[in-house]
Order: C-alpha cells, then structure tokens, then sequence
C-alpha cells in the first residue's frame, strides 16, 4: 500500500534511435513539494508530456491518482485534478486574458476565484490585453495563474518561473509553499537549483533519460560530502573502495572525493593511510548536481 | 524575527531553522509562553517548504524546547531556555574535539593548547570590559 | 467553451468570406443585365458567327444564367476555396503555434475538440452557402427577373452537402501537414489544381473521360441546372461525397488521437 500520489514504473520514451527517457521509476508522497532537475535534453520535458498524456511512453507505465497515464480515457479524468504547465506555455493569441481566464474556468467546478484574484492582483494582469499583447513574463502568469486556480490535487509544472525577475520568482515560490501548506502536491522541473533548494523536500535528477538522484533533500545535504585529504605519499584512488564515494579527484599531494554517504568510513580510511590532513565539508544542491553529472 | 535561510548552504534548512529558533530563545527574543507563528505562516513568510516547518515545530518539541498544543500552536516551553543552552554545549564538544585534534597534530602540547584556549577567554574578557 | 474558441479561431475568415460571397452574388445579379449587354454588343459586331450554345441559353434563361455563373462556377469555386480555408487548424496547428501544451492540459479529449471545430466550421460554411440562397431571389428583384427562393435553398443544399468535402480537406491537410502555413499553400494549390483540371470539361455537352467522372465533386455540387424534383438530385453523387467527407474527418480524428504531441 503505497501513499505515493503519482508513480511511474519503467517509463520509456524513444524518437526512433534517440532514447530520450530510460526505465523511469519515480514515486511522489502526496502534500510533498518535489524538485525536477536536469539539463536539457535530459528527459525533463518528455517525461512531464507523457504525465500529462500528451506524448505516448514507449514502454513502462505510470500513473497519477490510480489512474493510468497512457489511457486517454483515464489521462482525461487525471487532468480534471492535475494542473499541468507543460514547457510551452503559449496561450492563444487572439484571447484577452478576461477570455481565456473565463475560457478555462469552464472546464473545472472546482475553480478558485479567491486565488484568481488574489494572483490577477500579485502579478498585476491587464485583463482587457489580448494575450499576443503580452509580455513574456505575464505570459508565464497566465499560464500559472490558469493552472493554480483549478482546484487541482497535484501540480505538475515544467519551469514555471521561466522568464520571471526575481520578485516575481519569489512569489510564485510562495504560491507553491502555500499549495503544499493546504496538502497539495507540487512536482516542479527547473532549471534554477536555488528555487528547488528553497522550498523542495525531495529532488529527482535525471540525465540523459535516466534517474540518478531520488532522494530527500535533508538527506543529501547531512550525507553527501566533499572530503579534502592532503597526503605525504598520496595513494592511489583505488585503495578507496568504499561505498559512497562517487568521485575522486587527485592533484599533486591532495586528494578530493565527493561522496554521496559513508563519510564517517571513508575518514577513517583516509587517516588509516597516513592523511595528513582530513576536511569535511558540506555541500549544496548545485555542487551535488554538476557533481553527478561529471560522474557519468 | 526570523531571517530567511539560506538554502545554498551546505546545512539543511531545517537545521538552520532550528538554530534560529533557539538563538531567539537564549537572547530572550523567544521567551517562555510565547506563541510561535503557524506552520502556513511561518512557510509563506520565509517562503520555505512547510513540511519542513513542521518537522522544526517537531524536533524542537522533542527536544523540549517547544510544545505542540494541538489545534492551538506551537508554544515556547518553560525550561525551553535551559534546555536550548544545554543543547548548545552538547552541539559545542565535537567542535571543540575537532579543533583541538587539529592543534595536537600541529604538534601543540596539552599544555600550550589550555594556555592558547585561556589566553582568548581573557582577551575577549578585556575587550568587552574597555567597550563599557 | 470549445465552441466559443473555435469560433474565435475561424470568425475573421467566415467574415471574410462572407463578404466575397455576399459580393459574388451582387455582382452577378446585379451585373446581369450589363453582361447581357456585353454578349449583344459582341454579336452584333460579329454578325456571321454564331453565339455559344450556353450564352444563347443563359440569355433567355435567367435562372439558368443564375445557375451557371454561380452554382456551377464562380460561387462554388469561392465556397471551395472558404471551406478549405476554414478547415484549417486544429491540434496539429497549435503544435505548430505552440499552444497545444496548454489545450493537451485541458480535460478534453482530442475527438472533442476535434468534433467541436469541424462541427463550428460545418456550421459556418452552411452559413455561407444559405446566404446566396437568400440573397439572390432578393436582389434578383431589383433588376426585375424574378428567381424563385426554392430553388436557391435546393441548390444551396446541394452545393453544401456535398461540398463538404472539401471542409474536410481542410481538416485532414492540418492533421497530416504539421506546420503552420503548409496546410495553407497546400490547400490552395490543391483548390486551384483541382479547378484546373475541370475547366474544359466545365460547359455542358463535353463529355468527360470516366476517371474524371468520378471526382468531379464540382459537378455534382451544381447538379442540373433545374432542381425541380427530387429525381433530379444526384443522390449518389452527394452520398459518395459525403462519404468521402466523413472517412477523411474519421481518419483524421484517428491520426491525431494517435499522434505525440
């Protein structure tokens, strides 16, 4: 019996010879605030559009509620209370924003007109603009302001502060923060790590289609360590063969290894070869981030 | 009251939000029967996860340094100042442990170590006597 | 609400078009006795040759020439050119604009949205091909030819049911072309060859090779020139067109439901 609100098993997705998401296995915990990273190309994008059952998956599964994502029947009844904002986030052009507000409110009972207003007047919306007319931040607005306010259990959004400043950014993150006071889910993709490092309590990072970190973020931030050991005689790398370790960078007479846990082992080992000198120091999401990536 | 953490740091959040709260607590900016801001609050105003709040709210409450009325808040407890130091002195030893490791390896006598130790404590003394 | 987006999407374009509808009619009707005019000026300064066939019948004939300048030509070939036009758009386009992320995030299915557009578009160009029916026995009184209302509605009937092809054209030229202004050139040109192709075979009394037979929708749309019963109206011809407009919408349906977006 799992309490986890969207979970995907395998998830698959290949354009003829390019494998763009690999064997995806993910759950999310329901009311958790969940931070999507990776470069592009990763895989972000693709695995967002076979969430919201834009894009058909290759192979695997994955499902939202107890609802399957890859049948359109039931991705239709998933987006009656998921808000999705998939990576384009063009509205169209020829609405006002008034329109294309009334426009979408008719496709959810559970609207919130308090929340419609209360981000009409946080991000200062021209209601009477034709969306063509707008700026690409207010654009971005709308889009948000379009998903926000459908009443939805489960946010799914793909760079939502994409072209903000960073009021606005701040803002949006508060909006977030207040979803998940209220039990809403929210699962975010981002490019900015130091919007995910603010307010999301568990991080996905994926590369080149596959997942390398599924982890809570307080976890990784007491495991993870940078250990800097000086030596008389360095030894070789391989004499630390120990769990955890994730790189190790030697030069000259010092050696660094980033490790993902174990620092505590990996210490004692170091001292057991004659370090002169033993540092430990913590790390931050960005540093764990471009670490990973060096490391494949 | 609180400042925004930083979340770039290497310490988790939560661990920062829980220094804070005791730091209001010894410098009396806390004191005992106050009422500390709801968890939605306290998560919108410093923008951070809520979830997270909570499991400050819930530490502090085991370490008994908060009580978790329910339906009500979270309230300073009585002793939430002797407990806070207590904890402070706890958190203080492995500094200590380390620093003094590190001078033994310089090749420092027990000795010089105390005398270097009580050397700062004088000074510091003097100067926040001269700044009366 | 879906009604409501599909006819802002197609509203400039059903104007437009019925605005050059509206003036292909006037200019017919009311140009009548100018033409007329023309072909007498023509025969009199070319005594020893003999009139077209058609021009003779279409002098006399002022429901005939009704017939042939705008349900057999001019109209029906604006009708065409309006119901690919209108056609157009759709899931496919908005990959194209980039709006298909948000309209994916909606709790529709493709089908719906699909059935809305085509079913807005089907109305518009009932619209557009109701206006001449109307218009022309109105107008006709002006220039004191009487043109009986029945037989505009009969023929306005005709033109649409079994034009709708075309609208399905449109549609299916959207689905499989996935660019923003392809569809477009696309349908165009294919308006414009199809029209080519038909013109010598266009006056009556030229037979047509069997395989031309078969897609002259464009005969079929006019019918003869006289609607007077129900015998006269060519039933297998609007059957198979509407058939053929059907298969085309249902394919299309199928392709976009099936499509990754």
């Amino acid at each position: 019996m799992s309490t986890a609100i969207l979970e995907t098993n395998g998830l698959t997705k290949h354009y003829g010879n390019f494998k763009a998401v690999q064997d995806l296995s993910l759950r999310v915990q329901r009311g958790s605030i969940n931070g999507f990273l990776g470069q592009n190309g990763a895989g972000k994008s693709s695995t967002i559009r076979m969430l919201l059952g834009m894009m058909r998956p290759t192979a695997g599964s994955g499902r939202i509620f107890d609802l399957q994502i890859d049948k359109p029947d039931e991705s239709i009844e998933i987006r009656k209370r998921a808000a999705f904002v998939s990576e384009d986030k063009r509205l169209y052009d020829y609405m006002t924003v008034a329109q294309i507000i009334h426009f979408t409110r008719s496709f959810f009972p559970r609207w919130r007109s308090d929340l419609e207003q209360r981000m009409l007047r946080e991000f200062g919306l021209p209601l009477d603009r034709k969306v063509k007319k707008l700026s690409k931040g207010m654009r971005t607005q709308t889009a948000l302001l379009l998903a926000f306010c459908r009443g939805a259990e489960i946010l799914i959004l793909d760079e939502p502060t994409e072209g903000l400043d960073p009021v606005n950014i701040e803002k949006v993150l508060q909006l977030l923060v207040a979803f998940a006071a209220e039990g809403t889910t929210v699962f975010f993709s981002s490019h900015q790590i130091a919007e995910v490092e603010q307010i999301a309590e568990h991080i996905f990072i994926i590369d080149k289609g596959r997942l390398l970190v599924d982890d809570s973020l307080d976890r990784m931030k007491e495991e993870y360590r940078r250990i800097s050991l000086v030596f008389d005689n360095p030894p070789e790398p391989s004499s630390f063969a120990l769990d955890g370790i994730e790189r190790i960078t030697t030069a000259d007479r010092t050696m660094s290894i980033f490790a993902s846990g174990n620092a505590d082992r990996i210490v004692a080992q170091a001292k057991a070869l004659h370090a002169t000198s033993v540092e430990v120091l913590p790390v931050n999401l960005k540093e764990i981030f471009l670490e990973g990536l060096r490391a494949r | 009251m609180f400042v925004k953490p930083n979340p770039a740091s290497g310490m988790p959040i939560y661990v920062q939000m829980m220094e804070q709260i005791k730091h209001a607590v010894e410098t009396g900016a806390l004191r005992p029967g106050d009422q500390l801001p709801g968890i939605r609050s306290l998560a919108e105003t410093l923008v951070m996860n809520p979830n997270t709040v909570a499991k400050v709210y819930r530490e502090l409450e085991h370490q008994g340094i908060l009580d978790l009325r329910h339906g009500m808040g979270a309230f300073v407890t009585s002793k939430a100042r002797v407990t806070a130091r207590t904890n402070r002195v706890q958190a203080a030893e492995p500094l200590v442990k380390q620093l003094v490791e590190r001078l033994r390896k310089q090749g420092l006598s027990e000795e010089q170590i105390r005398r270097l130790f009580e050397a700062e404590l004088i000074r510091e003394e003097e100067l926040m006597r001269s700044a009366k | 609400m879906l009604w409501y987006k599909a006819w802002l999407e197609t509203r400039f374009r059903f104007i437009a078009s019925a605005v050059l509808v509206i003036g292909c009619c006037a200019f017919f009707v009311l140009g009548n006795p100018f033409i007329l005019g023309t072909w007498r000026e023509w025969q009199q300064q070319h005594p020893h040759e003999v009139e077209q066939a058609w021009i003779l019948r279409a002098t006399g004939d002022y429901p005939y020439f009704i017939w042939h300048f705008v349900f057999r030509l001019l109209l029906q070939q604006l009708w065409v050119l309006c119901a690919v036009l209108i056609g157009l758009g759709g899931l496919s386009r908005e990959a194209a604009q980039g709006t298909s992320g948000f309209t994916s995030s909606l709790p529709v299915s493709r089908r719906r949205l699909m059935s809305v557009r085509s079913a807005v578009g089907g109305l518009e160009m009932a619209m557009l091909g109701l206006i001449p029916s109307l218009l022309i026995p109105l107008l006709s009184i002006l220039i004191g030819k009487p043109y009986p209302v029945w037989q505009g509605v009969s023929h306005s009937f005709l033109l649409v049911l079994a034009g709708l092809l075309f609208f399905s054209l449109g549609v299916f030229l959207s689905t499989i072309v996935q660019s923003e202004h392809g569809p477009t050139l696309l349908g165009v040109a294919f308006v414009a060859l199809f029209y080519f192709i038909l013109t010598p075979y266009s006056e009556e009394g030229v037979s047509e090779p069997l395989w031309l037979r078969l897609i002259d929708v464009s005969r079929v749309m006019a019918g003869p020139p006289y609607l007077l019963s129900m015998g006269a109206f060519p039933l297998w011809g609007v059957g198979l067109s509407l058939s053929a407009a059907f298969g085309l919408f249902y394919l299309s349906v199928r392709m976009t439901e099936q499509r990754d977006f």
